[in-house]
Parts: C-alpha cells; structure tokens; sequence
C-alpha cells in the first residue's frame, strides 16, 4: 500500500488519495464479547468497571465494561462493532492504574461527523489538586500553596520543577519545548507501548500559585472492518495555568480508513496561560487502504499493514525497566498511582538515603538509566543509576534516592544516550 | 496525463519497495520522497504550463526504534511523622524502649554531633517540630 500526504503547513497532515495494493488482511484479535457500542447520547466509560484479567478472555459475562490487563497495562474493550453518532461525546473515567484505552472491533468502527472521543488531560487548576490526565497519561502538577509548593509534572516527560524561578516546565514526549526545565521526549512514532502524553509542573509566579495542565490520553483503535474516521478523536493535553501538559497518542489499524474530510486526530501540546506551549504528543495510522481526508495534529506517522497481526503490544524483546525494591521494600508487580490504593504503593519509614533496585531487561550497557523522583509538594529530582550486575539480556541497576515525607511518584527511564 | 500517473505510482512504488526492505537494523523509521514537479507541454493554447500537487510519501519499514524504556509509575509514601513517633523516640531516647533498625531509620533524624549514630532527644524534638508543622 501506497499512501499519499500531503504536507500544508507542518505538522498539519492531510491524507488526500490511495491506492491499494496487495496486502495482508487484518486479524483482529476481537471475540466481540464486549458487544456493540453505539451510544446515543454523551457517555463517560468508567474504566475502573474493567474486571482484571486477560485482555484476550472472554468478557461476555462483565460486556460492556472491558478487561484490565495489569500485564499489558491497558483496559481493553473487544467490541463486535463502534458506530458513535454525530453529536455524541465519549470521554472515560480513569483505572486506578492509569492504563490507557484498547478497542479490538470485528467489524466497522464508525465515528460519524460531529462525534467525538475525548481523552484529553484536564486543564491545571489555579487552586486545588493534581490535574487529572486522559487514561495512560500523567498528572499536572497541583497549584500548591506557601505552605506545599507546587509539585512538577508526572511522568516520563514531565515538566520539571526545580526552583521557585523554574516558571515552565512543560511536558514532554514525541517533542519538547525548548526551556531548560521541560521533559524529555519518550516513545517511538509506532506508538509501541501504548502510552499518554506528561503533566506540565506547577508554578509559582509573583506569589501566586497556579497549577499544570495533564497529559493526553492514550488510545488505540483496531477495526476489523472499514474505520470511518469523520469524528474527532482528542488527545490534547490540558492547558496549564501553570505549564501545560503534552499531547497523547492515537493509534487506528484498519483494513480501510475511510475520512469524509471531517474527521480530526489531535494530540496537541496547548499553549499555557504563561504563554508557553508543550510538546507534541504521537498518532499512528496503519491501513491497506486509505481514502478521503483527516487532519492530523501532529502530522500521523501513516503506513500500510505489513503484516495481517500488527505489533499490538510492545514485543518481549524490547527493552523494559522496573523498580523491584525501595531499600528492603518491594515494589507491587502491578504500581497504580492513585492515593485512595495505598495497597498498590510502596511504604518505607524513612526519609534517609535509600537505594532503589532496577530491573532491567533487553537494556544495553551503554544506554542510561535514570530515576525521576516527583513528590506530591515540592521540587522533583532525577537521579542517574548505575549498573550493580547482569549483562544487556537482562541487568540490576541501583540508585541512591532521598525520599521526601508524604508521597511520590518514582519512574524509572532508560534510554539510548 | 495517464503517463504522469503512471510514472508517480511507479516512482513512489519503488520508494515504498526499498523503505520494506530496510528490515529491522535500521534505526530510522521515516522516508520522505523529494517532492514531484511536473510540467506538462505547453501545446494547448492558453494552457502555458501545470504543477501538480505537492505530494509526500511516508513510507514506514516494519521494524520499531526502541531506543527508549520506561516503567509503570510507581507511588513511594513515607508516612509523615505524628505524635507516636515523637512518644516512641522519647522512649528509645530515655532507654525505656530498644531501638530496631527501622526506628534507626525512620527516627535517627538529626545526624550530626553527638546524635550522629543515636535516638535521642535531639531527634525527639526535632520530630515533635515536623508533626506540629514547625519543620519540613
């Protein structure tokens, strides 16, 4: 299959004609067991109605409310077909896990002109709590006060927040905005892992408190059938008061993407009300044909199916990292990142230095191997590990980490230097 | 015209051929091609020239650049001082009580001087300050 782009004004994408070739037929791996989706009036998924599980069980006795997979961190729908009507939103009330959104269809996905799916992170808030990102993305930080200082922005790219003058740290992931405190970018443009867009940090400016917008959503379509892609599909992230948050990411695999000209893929990073923008979060496109035309903010990362099962879920092969102990505690296999699932966190008594152990696998010795402590108040840090034993198939890595009283959030990063 | 089409589908076609065949060693993962100008003859009166549309092609090899890993998020508490940590190192420090090395951990807070190595009253009223909100 051959795609034709053409390129107005980067990043904006618009896809104009096709031509088919020969090519695989999709497997879809849908029993359709979560039934037909067709709304006909605004809905809000609640994510956290997913049983825990397989992705691939039958789910007819939960239908309707989708699998969670603490092994491919995603709740995953296996719908028999989509039809969103024009006028309806959808829009999801995160997992406890934070895990980003899966629909297997067996047939047609139609998301028709004027509907929407919307898995943008939430605005930062000026005063209160953590912005609330889309599923599978990350927190903003929180405006904070005198008394508690606004934290930085969640996750792999978040905004960093090491100063009281450290104004923008915005989030990060396909790109990243030039100031210094911004995150790193993450990820690669097939979108493989499924994962969201990274908070903006909180700030504070003249004395007064503002908080950081939320990373994008993650979300990935595969239809067996035809998508008809005349909707939008939002994974901006929030606007920050302080920084914003950056973009999430789209994925569509279908045997045919079909677009009118209406439909919309965003995965924007706004510009705050500071005036600064963060980064831009990924959309993938992968179909034997296409026709008519989408606009893709960014520009999509578009290409036929190679292969009749595409690369659903990130391969074993692939590089992975994880905390396996803080000092002598050790970390649940399944981390969720909310407050009210003490269980699902890790307790230490102390605020002494304290050796974090990292798992990694499939990780070359030369790449780095970093931890990135957020606390809930306050400035984040980001420490740098060193290798303790193991070779490239698999190693033990070792940080050494203040923890600061209250919570925090730990993620672990390692990269290609 | 038809010659033209032909022509672009056979160029791009071969594009789309060699970015397969890259397999997964390469590292990157978009190709653009340049971009095709084509000027028909100018023979038709009125009809001095045409260009076509500015067509970019982004053809993707099956092989993914993991050039980077990250983990789950994972959620850290230390649970904040209270009064029971303020009464427990009292206890350690007037020997009442003997200390674990978790106390020594959570409890040896001021670790300078003489209370470098020891629960004591230092870090009794130290400990008393932060649940009260007085320290950080």
């Amino acid at each position: 299959m051959t795609s034709f782009v053409r390129a107005t004004a980067p990043p904006l994408f618009l896809i104009l004609l096709s031509i088919s070739l020969p090519a695989q037929a999709l497997n879809v791996p849908s029993d359709g067991s979560d039934g037909a989706f067709a709304p006909s009036a605004n809905v809000q998924i609640d994510l956290s109605q997913a049983v825990t599980g397989n992705w691939n069980q039958d789910n007819a006795a939960n239908a309707g409310k989708g699998i969670y997979d603490p092994n491919k961190w995603a709740v995953v729908f296996k719908y028999s077909s989509v039809d969103i009507p024009g006028g309806v939103t959808v829009t999801f009330k995160n997992h406890p896990s934070g895990a980003p959104v899966v629909w297997f269809v067996q047939g047609d996905a139609n998301i028709n002109a004027n509907a929407v799916i919307n898995i943008k992170g939430a605005d930062g808030n000026q005063s209160g709590g953590l912005a609330e990102p889309g599923p599978g993305g990350f927190r903003g930080g929180s405006a904070g006060s005198a008394t508690a200082p606004p934290p930085a922005g969640f996750g792999p790219g978040g905004g960093s927040r090491t100063g009281e003058q450290d104004y923008y740290g915005t989030g990060s992931y396909a790109t990243r905005a030039t100031y210094f405190t911004a995150g790193p970018v993450y990820g690669n443009s097939q979108v493989v892992p499924l994962i969201g867009g990274s908070g903006g940090c909180g700030v504070v400016y003249n004395n007064v408190y503002y908080g950081g917008g939320a990373g994008g959503g993650a979300i990935m379509i595969c239809s067996g059938g035809t998508l008809t892609m005349n909707g939008t599909i939002n994974a901006d992230g929030g606007t920050g008061h302080g920084a914003s948050g950056s973009g999430g990411a789209i994925r569509l695999i279908a045997e045919t993407i079909i677009s009118s000209g209406a439909g919309r893929l965003y995965a924007r990073g706004p510009q705050s009300n500071m005036g600064t923008s963060a980064g831009l979060g990924r959309i993938r496109t992968e179909a034997n044909t296409y026709t008519g035309t989408i606009t893709s903010i960014p520009g999509a990362s578009i290409t036929s199916l190679l292969s009749a099962s595409p690369v659903y879920w990130p391969p074993t092969v692939i590089p992975s990292v994880s905390i396996a102990k803080v000092g002598e505690v050790s970390t649940p296999s399944d981390p969720w990142a909310v407050l009210s699932s003490p269980d699902h966190f890790t307790t230490i008594g102390t605020m002494q230095p304290t050796a974090v152990e990292i798992n990694a696998v499939n990780v070359p010795e030369d790449w780095n191997v970093v931890i990135r402590i957020v606390p809930f108040s306050g400035p984040d840090t980001t420490v740098q590990a060193a290798k303790v034993s193991g070779d490239a198939s698999a190693s033990v890595w070792s940080a050494t980490i203040a923890p600061k009283m209250g919570v925090s959030s730990l993620q672990v990063r390692a990269y290609k230097p | 015209m038809k010659t033209i089409w032909l022509l672009l589908i056979t160029a791009l076609t071969l594009l789309s051929g060699a970015s397969r065949s890259l397999g997964y060693e390469i590292e990157a993962v978009d190709a653009v091609s340049r971009q095709y100008l084509l000027v028909n003859d100018a023979s038709v009166d009125g009809h001095r020239d045409a260009v076509s549309r500015a067509l970019l092609m982004v053809c993707e090899g099956p092989g993914i650049s993991y050039l980077n890993a990250v983990s789950r998020e994972f959620l850290l508490l230390v649970p904040p001082y209270n009064t029971l940590d303020t009464h427990l190192a009292l206890r350690i420090a007037g020997g009442l009580v003997i200390a674990a090395q978790s106390d020594y951990d959570r409890l040896n807070i001021v670790r300078t001087g003489t209370s470098a190595s020891t629960i004591d009253l230092f870090d009794a009223v130290h400990i008393a300050r932060v649940s009260a909100g007085f320290s950080p």
